[in-house]
C-alpha cells in the first residue's frame, strides 16, 4: 500500500531524510527515532504534503501529490490542529464535505465518527475550548471520513495523560484490521503496545525494519534472567557465582535494589540454569524471571550508532 | 466538490472573529468622512460618487491587505496548513476559494458605502450607470490588491508581515503611474521600462472604469495582475512541497518567487492592453464614450478618405498621468471612428522621439508640445487630418477639454472633408476688424484667425443685402445700418440664421473714437431685434464688479488698482453648462454692457458670462469723463444681482420687422455680447519678440470664445447636436429647492434690512464729511454717528441671522444624511457580528 523507494528529502543544505526504503503492506506500523530523526517528514511526504528531493513515494500505486490520491489518506498531523473559531461540527462538515462530497450523506458519517470517538455531545463546542484529548480526537475524526484505507499518524498520543493515551491506542486497534496505519512516536512502549511492526529511525536514515518483538530479541537482555532476593541473601556471592555459569555472559546489579540481572551469551538460555543452582544453594529468592528482550536497547543502541546483534 | 467546500470554510471562519467586522465598519466609516470632508461632497455640489471613487484605492489598498492577510499566514500559524493542503482538493480550487471570499467580503464592505449611493440619488439625479461602473472598478483594483495579498500571505509566516508588504506592493502599484516615479527612473533606465512601469500603473484603469466605461482592457489589466497574484500564491506553496531545483531552492526561491511574480505581472498586464480590442460598455446614461448618432452620421457621410495622424510621444505622455489618460480616450475614440468609417477614415500614430524630424514635421503641421518633467522633454498629443491637399489639426488634445472630444474630433474631420469652407459674414464698424474702413492699427489676432478658417465676406453697414448663403453672420458694434440691411439681417435670422452679435455701451475701437468730445456716441445697440427676443439693453449703463475688476496700470510706477471698467470673469462667471464657455478659463471685457432677459416662448436662453453679486451699474458718462479708479468705487454700491453681459438665443426668435412675422420661423442660433473690446487684442494678447521671432501670447480666452462660437454657429446640424454629448451638469435638486424655498419666504426680510443698511450706511458717509473714514465735526455730529455705527453693526448682524437663516434647513437636512451615512453600516455591522456571536457562544455553550 505504501512503497518508499530511495526517497531523500532536503531542506537547502540540511538533509532530513536520506535514501529510505521500505514498503508497508498493511497493520500497524510504527515510526520510531529521536526528535529530528525525519519522522514527521517521512509521514508529509507520504501524505503527499511534502513531496520528495529524490526517491519515490506510492501510495496504493499512485503519487500521493496527486489529489485522487489523496483521498485514500487519513492524516492526523502533530499537535492535532484545529482552527481556534470553529465548532467541531464545522470541522468535521468540512472535512466530509472535502472528502465526500457536498452531495453525500455527511451527516449520517459525522454522526456515526462522533459516536465512536464519543463526540457527540461536543459537536457545537468551539475548538479552542476543548482539551487536547478531546482535539486529538476530533482530528482523527476528520481524518477517518470517507474511511481512507491509509492512516498516518503523527505522534498521536503525545501530550495526552495515560488513559487518554489507552483510549487512542484502543481506536487504532479498532481501526487496524482493515487498514494500513502508519504512526509516529518516540514513545518506545506504546510502538511495543500497539505496532505490527516498527521502522527506526536516526539521522534520517532507516536503521531497522522489524517487528517489536524480532526487534527486542536484538537486545542484549533478550533470554536475561532477572532475580529478585530478599534482605538476607548475599548479592556478591550470588553474583559470583552466577557468573561462574557457562551460558551467563555478564551480571548487572542494580545499585540500591535486591536485584540482579543475568545477561546470556549469545544463543544461550541461562533460565533452567540459574533456576537449578538457586535451588541448589537454597538462596533467599523472591522471584526469578525471564526477560524477552528490550526495544529501549535496541532503540538506543542504534540510534547512538552502537553494534546490534 | 472541495471548491465549494473551502468557499463555505473561509466565509465561516472570516465572520468568527470581530475582526472582519471591526475592519469593514472602518472602511466604511473611512469611506463615507473622506468622501463628505476630502471629496467635499456638498461643496461640489454634483450628484456623483466621482470623489468617492477617486479616493477608493487609497482605502482599498489598506482594507485588501487586511483581507487577505490570514488567508495563508493565519494556516501556518494554526499549522491547518498541513491539513487543508492534504486533503483531496486542489491547490487551485483551494486558492481560488479564498480569494472569491475575499472579493465577496470586499463587495460587502463596497456595499456598506451605498447609503453615500442612496444619498445623492435623494438629492439630485445621480448617473447611476457610471456609478455602477465605479463600483465594478474599485471592486477589480481590490480583487486585484487580494490577490497580491494572497501571494504575499502564502510568502509569509506572519499576518503583520503579510500586511505590511502587501500594503507596500499595493502602493507601488497605484505609484508605478505616477509622474515622479517616471520622473525617477528616466534618468537610470531605458525609455522602454520606464514605458513598461508606468502601464503597470493601476490608477489609471481603475480612473477609466470609473467614468462609466468597463474597457475590456481595463478589465483583463485587473483579471491578468489577479490570476498572476494567484499563480504566484500557487508557486509559493507549490516550493514547499518542492520543485525540481532542490538544491538551490534554499538559496534562491525567494528572489525566483519575486522573479517569477514580477515577470507574470509584467507580462499580463502589459499584454493584456494591447492584446485586446478596444471593446467596452459604456454605463454612462447620456452614452458619452460611445459614437453619437451625429459623429456616425457625419462618418458615413464622409465622401472622400481622410488621413488621420494620431501624433503621441507615448515617453513623455507616461510621465503626465492626466495626458495619458486623455491620449487612451483619444485613441479610443479615433479607433471606434476608423472602425465604423472603414477604408474611408485611416489612422497613423506618430510616436516623435525627441529631437526627431518627426518632431519637427509635427510643429510644422501646427502642432503644440508641452515641455514636461525636468529635462524638458517635448509632450505631443495631437491629431493631423488630411484630405486631398486639405489638412487641418488639432493641436492639442488638453485634458480640460476632455469633455468635448468627440465635438472637437468631428469638428476636424467635417473641417477637412468639406470641400469649402464655412462663409461668415463680418459686418462691423470697429477700427480695425475690417479692410473696409480706414484702420491705423494692425489686424487683430482674432481677424487673422477668422480668416484662416472661414471663407469672410465684408458686409458694410450701408448694403442692403446680405451676402447669400451665409454659414454664419457676425455683426461687431453695428451702427448706421441701412434700413434694407436690418430688414435683410432679419429675414436671415427668421430663416434659422446663425450670428454673432457685439454690442456695446463705449467701444474703445469705435470707427469713430478720433472723434472724441461731447455729443460723440460711441455705443451701439440691436434694436429692433433686441426687443423682439425680449432683451433690454441700455446703451447708456455699463457695469462694475467689485469682485472681478482687473487691475490697471495707474502710471509713472505706481502700483496698479482695480478699476471699475474694465472686468476679467473667471471661473463663476462663466457658464458651465454651454460647450462656447466651459472649457473656458477668463474672459476679459472693458466697459461691458448687460441685457436684462425676458423668456420668450420656444427661445432657450443662457447667461454665458454674468458678473458676480457684488455689481451695479455705472454710468457711461461717468465712465469717459475724467473717472479715476479711486472715483469710480467711491459711492459704488453693489445691488446683490448678476448682470449678463453676453447670452445664448436658441429656437424661433420672433422677426423685428412685421414683414418677416408672417414668414414660417427656423430655429435660429444667436449670441449677443454687450461689448465690443474684448475682441480687441489689448484685452486678451500680448505680442512679444523673442530673438526676432514674434510670438502671441494670450492670458485670457477672448480668441478662444469668438472661434467656439463662430465654430458652433458654422457647425451644421452635426456638430451642434454633438453639444448635448457634454456631461450633464447633476446640482443636488433637493438641497437648491429647499434654499429656493427659504430665500422666498425670507427674500422681503433680507430685502428691507439690506435697504436698511444702505440708508444707515448712507448716513454714516454723510455725517463723515462724504469720505468714508472723514471727521465728524461737533459733538452732536460725533453721537450721531456712533449711534449711526451702532445701528449700522444691528442691522448688519440681523442680515447675517437672516442669510445664515436660509442656508439653515438645507445644512440640517446635510448634516442628518451625513450622520447616517457615516453611521448606517457599522450599525447594520455591528447587530450581524452580535448575533452570530451570541449565536455561535450559544451553541458552543461557553
Amino acid at each position: 500500500m505504501i512503497l518508499l523507494e530511495h526517497v531523500s528529502k532536503q531542506y537547502g543544505l540540511i538533509t532530513a531524510l536520506s535514501e529510505v526504503s521500505a514498503q508497508i503492506d498493511g497493520g500497524i506500523v510504527g515510526l520510531l527515532g529521536p526528535n529530528g530523526a525525519g519522522k514527521s517528514t517521512a509521514l508529509k511526504l507520504v501524505t503527499g504534503y511534502l513531496g520528495p528531493s529524490s526517491g519515490r513515494i506510492r501510495v496504493l500505486g499512485h503519487d500521493p501529490r496527486q489529489t485522487s490520491t489523496r483521498i485514500a489518506i487519513g492524516y492526523l498531523p502533530e499537535g492535532a490542529p484545529l482552527p481556534p473559531e470553529a465548532t467541531i461540527r464545522e470541522v468535521l462538515d468540512f472535512a466530509a464535505q472535502a472528502r465526500l462530497g457536498p452531495r453525500s450523506d455527511r451527516c449520517a458519517a459525522i454522526a456515526q465518527l462522533s459516536e465512536r470517538l464519543d463526540l457527540g455531545p461536543l459537536r457545537d463546542r468551539s475548538t479552542d475550548t476543548l482539551s487536547k484529548g478531546q482535539r486529538r480526537r476530533v482530528a482523527l475524526a476528520a481524518a477517518l471520513l470517507g474511511d481512507p484505507p491509509v492512516l498516518i499518524l503523527d505522534e498521536p498520543t503525545d501530550g495526552l495523560d495515560p488513559n487518554q493515551r489507552d483510549e487512542v491506542h484502543a481506536l487504532i486497534r479498532h481501526l487496524a484490521p482493515t487498514r494500513t496505519v502508519l504512526v509516529s512516536t518516540h514513545i518506545l512502549d506504546e510502538a511495543e503496545r500497539l505496532c505490527d511492526r516498527a521502522l527506526i529511525l536516526a539521522q534520517g536514515r532507516l536503521l531497522a525494519d522489524d517487528t517489536p518483538t524480532a526487534l527486542a530479541r536484538r537486545s542484549r537482555h533478550h533470554n536475561a534472567v532477572r532475580i529478585e532476593f530478599g534482605p538476607t541473601a548475599d548479592s556478591r556471592s550470588i553474583a559470583a557465582r552466577l557468573s561462574a555459569l557457562p551460558s551467563v555472559l555478564q551480571v548487572e546489579a542494580a545499585p540500591g535494589h535486591r536485584r540482579l540481572t543475568a545477561l546470556a551469551r549469545p544463543g544461550q538460555r541461562p533460565f533452567a540454569d540459574i533456576a537449578s543452582l538457586a535451588a541448589t544453594e537454597c538462596w533467599a529468592i523472591e522471584g526469578l524471571h525471564l526477560e524477552t528482550g528490550r526495544l529501549e536497547d535496541v532503540f538506543r543502541a542504534l540510534t547512538s550508532g552502537e553494534a546490534v546483534a | 466538490m472541495g471548491f465549494s467546500a473551502v468557499l463555505r470554510r473561509e466565509w465561516r471562519a472570516a465572520f468568527a472573529t470581530p475582526l472582519a467586522y471591526l475592519f469593514i465598519a472602518a472602511y466604511a466609516v473611512l469611506t463615507t468622512v473622506a468622501t463628505f470632508e476630502f471629496g467635499e461632497l456638498y461643496a461640489r455640489g454634483q450628484a456623483d460618487l466621482s470623489a468617492c471613487f477617486a479616493l477608493q484605492p487609497w482605502l482599498l489598498v489598506w482594507l485588501a491587505p487586511a483581507l487577505s492577510m490570514r488567508f495563508w499566514a493565519e494556516e501556518r500559524r494554526q499549522g491547518t496548513i498541513e491539513s487543508l493542503l492534504t486533503l483531496p482538493i486542489g491547490l487551485g480550487a483551494t486558492i481560488l476559494a479564498k480569494w472569491v471570499v475575499g472579493v465577496a467580503l470586499l463587495t460587502l464592505a463596497l456595499a456598506t458605502t451605498t447609503p453615500l449611493w442612496a444619498t445623492v440619488a435623494y438629492l439630485g439625479h445621480p448617473d447611476h450607470g457610471a456609478i455602477l461602473a465605479g463600483y465594478l472598478g474599485s471592486l477589480l483594483l481590490g480583487a486585484t490588491l487580494l490577490a497580491l495579498g494572497s501571494a504575499l500571505s502564502a510568502a509569509t509566516r506572519h499576518q503583520v508581515s503579510a500586511f505590511i508588504a502587501t500594503v507596500g506592493a499595493g502602493v507601488l502599484l497605484l505609484l508605478a503611474g505616477h509622474p515622479a516615479v517616471a520622473d525617477l527612473l528616466r534618468d537610470r533606465c531605458p525609455a522602454s521600462w520606464v514605458e513598461a512601469v508606468t502601464d503597470l500603473g493601476a490608477l489609471s484603469h481603475h480612473r477609466a472604469l470609473t467614468r462609466g466605461v468597463i474597457g475590456l482592457d481595463d478589465v483583463a489589466y485587473f483579471f491578468g495582475l489577479s490570476a498572476a497574484g494567484l499563480t504566484a500564491t500557487a508557486i509559493v506553496l507549490l516550493s514547499i512541497r518542492e520543485l525540481p531545483i532542490v538544491l538551490l531552492r534554499r538559496v534562491i526561491r525567494p528572489r525566483l518567487a519575486a522573479l517569477l511574480l514580477t515577470l507574470m505581472i509584467l507580462t499580463l498586464s502589459l499584454a493584456a492592453p494591447r492584446l485586446l480590442g478596444q471593446a467596452r460598455l459604456d454605463l454612462t446614461q447620456e452614452q458619452l464614450y460611445t459614437l453619437a448618432p451625429a459623429t456616425r452620421h457625419l462618418i458615413e457621410g464622409l465622401e472622400q478618405p481622410i488621413t488621420l495622424t494620431l501624433v503621441a510621444s507615448a515617453q513623455t505622455l507616461a510621465a503626465s498621468p492626466a495626458y495619458a489618460s486623455e491620449a487612451r480616450r483619444v485613441r479610443e475614440l479615433l479607433s471606434d471612428i476608423t472602425a465604423r468609417a472603414r477604408d474611408r477614415v485611416h489612422l497613423a500614430i506618430l510616436d516623435p522621439p525627441p529631437f526627431s524630424e518627426d518632431e519637427d514635421r509635427a510643429a510644422e503641421a501646427g502642432l503644440r508640445s508641452l515641455a514636461v518633467g525636468e529635462a524638458g522633454d517635448n509632450l505631443w498629443l495631437g491629431l493631423i487630418a488630411e484630405s486631398e491637399g486639405t489638412r487641418t489639426v488639432i493641436d492639442l488634445f488638453e485634458p480640460s477639454q476632455s469633455a468635448y472630444l468627440e465635438y472637437r474630433i468631428a469638428r476636424l474631420l467635417r473641417q477637412v472633408a468639406r470641400p469649402h469652407r464655412p462663409t461668415v459674414g463680418l459686418l462691423s464698424t470697429l477700427a480695425a476688424a475690417t479692410g473696409t474702413l480706414e484702420s491705423t492699427h494692425l489686424p487683430w489676432a482674432i481677424e487673422d484667425a477668422l480668416r484662416e478658417q472661414y471663407d469672410i465676406r465684408d458686409v458694410l453697414p450701408q448694403a442692403t443685402l446680405l451676402p447669400p448663403q451665409l454659414d454664419a453672420l457676425l455683426v461687431l458694434h453695428p451702427k448706421g445700418l441701412s434700413p434694407e440691411l436690418l430688414r435683410d439681417i432679419d429675414r436671415y435670422l427668421t430663416h434659422g440664421g446663425r450670428a454673432l452679435i457685439a454690442i456695446d455701451p463705449d467701444a474703445q475701437f469705435d470707427g469713430q473714437r478720433e472723434e472724441v468730445g461731447v455729443g460723440v456716441d460711441h455705443a451701439s445697440t440691436f434694436e429692433p431685434f433686441l426687443h423682439a427676443w425680449g432683451l433690454r439693453f441700455d446703451p447708456t449703463l455699463a457695469v462694475g464688479d467689485l469682485d472681478n475688476a482687473l487691475l490697471v496700470g495707474a502710471g509713472r510706477g505706481d502700483r496698479p488698482v482695480r478699476h471699475l471698467g474694465f472686468a476679467g470673469f473667471g471661473a463663476g462667471s462663466l457658464a458651465t453648462n454651454d460647450l462656447l464657455t466651459s472649457g473656458l478659463h477668463r474672459l476679459d471685457f472693458a466697459t461691458p454692457g448687460f441685457l436684462e432677459t425676458t423668456p420668450i416662448p420656444g427661445v432657450s436662453t443662457v447667461p454665458l458670462v454674468q458678473t458676480s453679486t457684488s455689481s451695479a451699474p455705472l454710468k457711461v458718462a461717468d465712465l469717459v469723463y475724467g473717472a479715476t479708479p479711486e472715483t469710480l468705487r467711491h459711492g459704488f454700491r453693489p445691488t446683490g444681482r448678476r448682470y449678463v453681459i453676453a447670452t445664448h438665443l436658441r429656437g424661433r426668435l420672433p422677426a423685428a420687422f412685421p414683414e418677416n412675422a408672417s414668414t414660417p420661423h427656423q430655429p435660429a442660433n444667436v449670441v449677443i455680447v454687450a461689448d465690443t473690446d474684448w475682441l480687441a487684442d489689448m484685452l486678451w494678447i500680448r505680442d512679444e519678440d523673442v530673438g526676432g521671432t514674434h510670438y502671441r501670447e494670450p492670458w485670457a480666452n477672448n480668441g478662444d470664445f469668438l472661434l467656439n462660437v463662430v465654430d458652433e454657429l458654422t457647425g451644421g446640424d452635426e456638430l451642434v447636436a454633438l453639444r448635448g454629448r457634454e456631461p450633464m451638469p447633476r446640482p443636488f435638486a433637493r438641497l437648491d429647492a429647499i434654499r429656493n424655498h427659504a430665500d422666498r419666504r425670507l427674500a422681503a426680510q433680507s430685502e428691507a434690512l439690506e435697504r436698511s443698511l444702505a440708508d444707515v450706511n448712507r448716513r454714516i458717509a454723510d455725517l463723515s464729511g462724504g469720505t468714508v473714514g472723514g471727521p465728524a465735526t461737533n459733538p452732536q455730529q460725533r453721537g450721531d454717528l456712533a449711534s449711526a455705527e451702532v445701528e449700522r453693526r444691528r442691522f448688519a448682524r440681523a442680515l447675517r441671522g437672516v442669510h445664515h437663516e436660509l442656508d439653515r434647513e438645507a445644512a440640517r437636512l446635510g448634516r442628518i444624511l451625513y450622520a447616517t451615512d457615516v453611521c448606517a453600516a457599522p450599525l447594520l455591522l455591528l447587530i450581524a457580528a452580535l448575533l452570530v456571536l451570541s449565536r455561535r457562544r450559544r451553541r458552543a455553550g461557553t
